[in-house]
């Protein structure tokens, strides 16, 4: 008989739980919090391990779209042969030692609380892996109702953000890009603006890559902007108050850092890019 | 911070002797300037509730705009929205300012008709008390509840002293519309507001 579902050995779950982990961190600044669970991840989910292996397998089965029943199952087979080549005991070990770094390095209660939109999907894929590789054959009724569901599965169409083809890169999982996105948008959804979302998304894209090349580029563009604005109020307002102040706030406008990219930078461009909002096109006091 | 924005409104008392008013009226041109304490920092106030002076001061030093337009308006009770509505004007702030953690100011009393109501009452020695009205939201630390970094001073109203603590929660609390907030604040003063912020980078460094 099939055994009953374990989210916490399911390894598309434990992964989407871990990246959730990881990009609530980053949203509320807990940046260690953040960089102990990115350990683990890449600790135990390392090239070469029994870990990796089957979270490649479940990937195949959660992420591919197939074009017809027949690809669905001939994807299927291909699955199945691949569990079986796997070896379960050191998978339950790997799993086991997994478990252990959730429960003692991340200190989250609400850590298996989330919910996971895709979670009858990952429960199905996750037992039907189990029965392959145990040999299990004693329900036949619960495998095919699984293997049909996710045959089905591999026959839809999966849907993301369109934005996120424009933010996801090679070293970017899409998935981490979609959980990050829709974790964030929900937080501050009636806080920051659409230029402020964007220059917070590069940011955060620019330390995961390395690479900071694409956000000095917003960053220039944007103290550009807020300059050329800042010029345009200075001719039209006729406020005394602000008329006092724009000569101080264009030199620390000035001043800020296109070279400099840290949490403080950010949060002044932050406020630039709310001052470039709130000018805005017209002047009209 | 998913919170709705909520009016939160506190109240201090205005102590004033009717020879104070004579002596005012005639100081002024025959209009009533009463001096007091308008707010407090870091002090908890009678709802239960602390503002950070950081919060208080930046708060203070965007109102100074509303002083500097003649447009620091008031009215005489608390209303349960976020706007000063001008049929309502009872008085305008003539002047803020703060001394260690308390707001200091000068409130003179207007010609319109609450206006002069708050004059005869005033005048009939009626104590009275001011209080700050505004939005935000508040975290409980401990026993009390502290204001948040989103906290915005919409106005100072005048008030009858409350028989208890927590006597204007009836209109307070309340979630704040934000168009009628948007429509508050003028775009200048959304432009002043972040001006402050950025000259406010030269004291952090």
């Amino acid at each position: 008989m099939l055994k009953s579902h374990n989210k916490k050995r399911n390894i598309g779950i434990i992964y989407e739980l871990l990246l959730r982990h990881v990009s609530a961190c980053l949203v509320e600044g807990k940046n260690n919090d953040a960089q102990t669970c990115l350990d683990i991840l890449q600790n135990r989910f390392s090239v070469g391990t029994e870990i990796y292996k089957e979270f490649r397998l479940f990937n195949a089965l959660a992420k591919s779209t197939v074009s017809s029943t027949s690809v669905a199952a001939a994807v299927l087979s291909e699955a199945k042969s691949a569990a079986r080549r796997s070896d379960p005991i050191k998978l339950n070990k790997e799993k086991s030692i997994l478990i252990k770094d959730i429960n003692y390095k991340l200190n989250d209660a609400e850590f298996y609380k989330r919910r996971i939109p895709e979670y009858r999907t990952y429960g199905s894929i996750q037992t039907l892996l189990n029965s392959w590789r145990a040999h299990d054959e004693s329900d036949l009724t619960k495998t095919v109702k699984h293997e049909t569901q996710i045959v089905d599965h591999l026959l839809s169409e999966k849907k993301y953000p369109s934005d996120l083809s424009e933010i996801s890169t090679p070293d970017a999982d899409t998935l981490v890009v979609k959980i990050l996105t829709e974790k964030f948008n929900e937080k501050y959804k009636d806080k920051l603006n659409d230029s402020q979302k964007d220059i917070i998304k590069a940011y955060v894209f620019s330390i995961a890559e390395n690479n900071d090349s694409k956000i000095k580029k917003m960053l220039s563009s944007l103290k550009e902007d807020v300059m050329s604005k800042m010029l345009d109020l200075e001719k039209k307002t006729d406020n005394d108050t602000l008329l006092e102040k724009i000569d101080d706030v264009k030199a620390s406008l000035e001043n800020l850092s296109t070279d400099e990219i840290n949490d403080s930078t950010m949060s002044r461009y932050l406020v630039a890019s709310q001052l470039s909002d709130a000018i805005g096109g017209e002047i009209d006091e | 911070m998913n919170k709705n924005l909520r009016l939160l409104t506190e109240w201090t008392a205005l102590s004033y002797t009717k020879d104070q008013i004579k002596e005012s009226r005639d100081r002024n041109d025959g209009k009533i300037h009463l001096k007091g304490v308008l707010q407090k920092s870091d002090t908890l106030n009678q709802n239960g509730r602390i503002y950070p002076r950081a919060i208080l001061e930046r708060e203070l030093r965007n109102y100074q705009k509303f002083i500097r337009e003649n447009r620091a308006l008031g009215e005489c009770d608390h209303p349960d929205t976020s706007v000063v509505e001008l049929k309502n004007a009872s008085h305008i702030v003539r002047d803020a300012n703060m001394e260690g953690d308390t707001v200091y100011g000068i409130i003179e009393l207007l010609d319109t008709p609450s206006g002069k109501i708050l004059q005869s009452l005033v005048e009939s020695g009626v104590t009275l008390g001011i209080s700050s009205r505004g939005v935000g939201t508040t975290r409980r630390e401990g026993d009390n509840q502290v204001v948040n970094e989103d906290f915005q001073l919409i106005c100072f109203d005048m008030v009858s002293e409350p028989s208890t603590p927590g006597a204007f929660m009836m209109s307070e609390g309340k979630d704040v519309n934000s168009s009628d907030l948007d429509s508050f604040f003028t775009k200048s003063d959304k432009i002043n507001r972040i001006f402050n912020e950025i000259l406010s980078w030269e004291d952090s460094e």
